[in-house]
Formats: structure tokens, C-alpha cells, sequence
């Protein structure tokens, strides 16, 4: 798993790219890294998914403590570019309810900069 | 300490008949030395001889006895030995006093008039389960491997699946999980409700190790608890989901698939707490995924309402429910075992029964991964209206 900031815009929205494989050896890692980026006080956070290979149930689990983080904060977290495979699992999971999918940076950017 | 059998298990109750019942029933579980029975008549005298005897392994208890009902002595039990197991008996479709017991760490609850052989079934349920935690706890005190931890909560995992299925004539019912080496995190349950109607369910906790175990258990017992006298199961789900956001500290949750079916009139009623839909497979070999109902997986967010969906199913119809460990079962190449491969395999010898439809997914998911060691949980149950149902 890689973890790359490959953005922080102007008014604060930072986007993380997330590559490779996010399991059971480096979740620990995953949730330190994001819970981190989210604690500092980023407003608005766009996770980049499009080379996630594999993502365990237990760390979708991490995203959606970071998204309600995010909201309690007044943030946001937003996903984009979404492997066609993961969205099917962020679909039948209901996950897609909760935390906003979107089908490319910019239009997650948008999003989080209203 | 892992104690061997017999088990001595409290029984309380104001019902003095109730003893010579327990007794005559149980009579080839104590003689095969499996069960020990003392018996007290409400929470006082039952405190008293937990006080008195430090060997009992678990109580079986009434809710509503003079004295002190059977609600308040569970809050006592863990002040005299926190590793006794408890089950309770209360009346009927009594949700708010199981609910309650269940908070008040009940393992498990079976209904009035007892039905000896599901207190049977439970009481074993209860004993495996305390076998299970008593090894976690021996195990605890040297350094825990996270290996070793992972055994326990498998364990603790097979502990809850039941063994037995309903034997009707409109219907067969026949479930399996195969355990993944080190991810886990499936459980599948049926339950009995009134009028014939039959409960089930699958499903797939977000995590593993003993934590995982534990919300695994919680989850199984609060929908059981939850079917029985609901008005769906969407229902079902929206109040398992609020029990289990109460406590969830963590960010786990649980996917959940739970289905009712009725034998009188072949309707089929499922809703989906963030779970693959059913699989309806038809006699001819067709199949079809039942609409998804949107629901949101459990135990994350607070006051969710559950669409519930509902279908007839014809007589030779079959529904399979399965977790992603069968659906995403992977090639050593990352190919996927997929549905259709799933469709195949039940609909295969259509003069098969529901039991060798169901083992043949588990056979050929394994002869499609071949070496690749499986990466997840694989359960699947097999549910089918009988031709003459």
C-alpha cells in the first residue's frame, strides 16, 4: 500500500492517492495515515482510488470512521475514480450512502470546496 | 482452566414442576455425564447457591420469579464469577425483557413452553462457547500469539453455527461455512418462528480475532432475538442495527442477509443490511439475483429503516444466500469464482437435495481455486421449496 498526497488546493482540500493493496498487515498503517491527515484538520479530503487494488472490509471500516470524523469536524471526505469492482462492493454494502463517490478528481474536489 | 464435563448448570424457576420435568427430559444428558442440574427457586436462592458452590458453569433462569426476578440476578451473576454463562426463559415474542437480558449479558434466551430439544442445542451452544472463551482466558495469561488468538475466535466462531436444520416437508434448508485461515468473519443461523415460518440467516462481520467473535455473537442472538414476533425483516434489521450501534465502540459492522419464508403460501421475504441479494435459481438452471434492498451494513449509523423485498417461490425453486468468500473466491490469476459458477453448481443434478446442492458450491469453489488457499470466509445456504411444497 502507498499512501501519496498528490494535492492540496487553495482553500484546503488535500487529495491522497491510495495504491496498491490496503489488507490486514497494512490497515494498521491505513488508519494511522488517514486518521492523522483528518485530525490535523484538513477540510475537505478526496481519496484518489484509481490504482487500489484491494481494500478488506475491516479498513472500508477505517473510511467510514474518517468520514464521520470529517463530518462531526465540519470536513468532508469524499472518494473518486473508483475501481469498477470496489464500487460494486461500496454499492452492495450501502458504504455509497455514506460516504460520496464521485467519478473524477475534479468533480470530488468540487464537491468538497462548496 | 478448561473443566470437563459433567457441566453443572443452575436451573431457576418458581415453578416447582418444572424440576421433575428437567429432570425426566434431560435424562440421557446426565446420565451420559454430560449435565449436572442444581435447581433454586428464585434470584435470592439462586445467588446464595452460586455463593456456595464455585463449580456451576451456567445458569438456566425464569424472568419473572418472587423475591428477585430472573433480569436482576443477571446483573448479580458477574459480581460472583464474570465467566458464568447465562440463558434465559422468557415468554413468547417477549422482546423488551430479552432485549434487556441480552444487554444485561444473557449468552441466550429460549422461548415459553420450553421446547426441550432447542434447550438442548442451546445449552450445548452455551457450554462450547464457554469452553472456547475458558481457553482464550488460560490463553491470555501467556504471551498470545496472534495465531493462537485467531484459533480462539474461530472457534468461537464454529461454536455458534447450528448443526441441525428443519426437517419439513415443504422445504429443505442446508448451510455450511469453511473457515478461511486467518480472515474470518461469517456466520450463518436459522431460527424457528410461529405458523411454520422459518428465519435465516448470513452474513459477514468486518473484522476478525476475539472482538470480531464477540460482535459476531451479539449480532447472531440479537436477530434471533429481534425475528421472533417482528413484523419483517426489515424490521429485523432496523432494530438489530440500533442494538448494535449502541455498543460499537469500533468502526465494525456486520453485513446481513435475513430471509423468511412461509410454507403456507411459498413467499419468500428477505431484506439486506448491506449484503450480496439472493441468488433464485430455477429448476430448468436459470437463475436471477433478487433486487437489491438497499440497506445500509449494521452497526455504523443510528435509526436506519430496511426496505424489505418479497417473492413466491415456485415449487423446485431454490434460493441461495452466500458471503463474498464464495462470490470473490480467486484463481491464483485474480479470477473470480462469480455467480454463475455459483448458479451452476447448485442447479447441476436438480435431483439432488438441498444439502448436495449446497455441498456441491463448497466442491467447486474449491476445485475452481484449485491450490490458491482461500482469502475469506466461504458460507453458503441452500434453501429450496420441496416439489410437492
Amino acid at each position: 500500500m502507498k499512501l501519496t498526497v498528490v494535492n492540496v488546493t487553495e482553500n484546503g482540500v488535500m487529495v491522497v492517492a491510495i495504491e496498491g493493496r490496503v489488507d490486514s498487515s497494512t490497515a494498521p498503517k491505513f488508519r494511522r495515515v488517514l486518521g492523522g491527515v483528518a485530525d490535523a484538520g484538513t477540510r475537505g479530503l478526496v481519496l484518489d482510488l484509481e490504482n487500489l487494488r484491494f481494500i478488506s472490509s475491516a479498513s472500508l471500516g477505517v473510511l467510514l470512521e474518517v468520514t464521520k470524523a470529517q463530518a462531526r469536524r465540519g470536513g468532508m471526505l469524499a472518494v473518486c475514480s473508483v475501481p469498477d469492482a470496489l464500487r460494486k462492493i461500496l454499492e452492495i454494502s450501502g458504504f455509497d450512502q455514506i460516504i460520496p463517490v464521485h467519478d473524477s478528481q475534479a468533480e470530488a474536489l468540487a464537491a468538497c470546496s462548496r | 482452566m478448561v473443566v470437563k464435563p459433567p457441566y453443572k448448570i443452575l436451573v431457576v424457576d418458581d415453578e416447582p414442576d418444572l424440576e421433575p420435568l428437567m429432570l425426566q427430559r434431560m435424562r440421557r444428558n446426565i446420565r451420559r455425564g454430560q449435565y449436572n442440574f442444581v435447581f433454586a427457586r428464585n434470584g435470592v436462592q439462586a445467588l446464595d447457591r452460586l455463593h456456595q458452590e464455585d463449580d456451576i458453569d451456567m445458569v438456566v433462569s425464569d424472568i419473572n420469579m418472587p423475591e428477585m426476578d430472573g433480569l436482576t440476578l443477571l446483573q448479580q451473576i458477574p459480581k460472583v464469577d464474570p465467566n458464568i454463562r447465562s440463558i434465559i426463559v422468557s415468554a413468547y415474542g417477549d422482546m423488551e425483557n430479552i432485549r434487556t437480558a441480552m444487554n444485561r449479558g444473557a449468552f441466550d434466551f429460549v422461548t415459553k413452553p420450553i421446547d426441550f430439544r432447542d434447550l438442548r442445542v442451546t445449552i450445548d451452544r452455551t457450554l462450547q462457547h464457554l469452553m472456547e472463551w475458558r481457553e482464550a482466558l488460560a490463553s491470555r495469561d501467556q504471551l498470545v500469539a496472534l495465531q493462537n488468538e485467531l484459533t480462539v475466535a474461530s472457534k468461537m466462531q464454529q461454536s455458534i453455527l447450528p448443526t441441525h436444520f428443519p426437517d419439513h416437508p415443504g422445504y429443505q434448508l442446508f448451510a455450511n461455512m469453511e473457515p478461511a485461515r486467518s480472515v474470518g468473519g461469517d456466520f450463518f443461523d436459522v431460527v424457528t418462528l410461529e405458523n411454520e415460518r422459518i428465519g435465516m440467516t448470513v452474513a459477514d462481520v468486518s473484522d476478525k480475532g476475539v472482538p470480531a467473535a464477540l460482535f459476531m455473537m451479539s449480532t447472531r442472538t440479537l436477530i434471533k432475538g429481534a425475528a421472533i414476533g417482528s413484523a419483517g425483516p426489515g424490521d429485523v434489521l432496523r432494530e438489530v442495527n440500533n442494538l448494535l450501534f449502541e455498543d460499537n465502540e469500533t468502526e465494525m459492522f456486520v453485513t446481513v442477509l435475513y430471509a423468511e419464508y412461509n410454507p403456507a403460501n411459498g413467499e419468500f421475504v428477505y431484506a439486506s443490511g448491506g449484503h450480496d441479494p439472493p441468488l433464485l435459481v430455477r429448476p430448468d438452471g436459470s437463475s436471477t439475483s433478487l433486487p437489491l434492498t438497499g440497506g445500509i451494513a449494521l452497526g455504523l449509523l443510528p435509526d436506519l429503516n430496511y426496505r424489505q423485498n418479497s417473492v413466491i417461490l415456485e415449487p423446485g425453486e431454490t434460493i441461495v444466500l452466500y458471503t463474498d468468500g464464495v462470490s470473490e473466491a480467486m484463481t491464483s490469476d485474480e479470477e473470480q469464482f462469480g455467480l454463475e459458477r455459483l448458479r451452476d453448481a447448485v442447479a447441476a443434478d436438480p435431483g439432488e437435495d438441498a444439502a448436495a446442492a449446497n455441498e456441491a458450491v463448497f466442491e467447486a469453489v474449491s476445485d475452481f481455486v484449485g491450490d490458491n488457499p482461500p482469502s475469506d470466509d466461504i458460507t453458503c445456504l441452500t434453501f429450496r421449496r420441496t416439489v410437492s411444497g
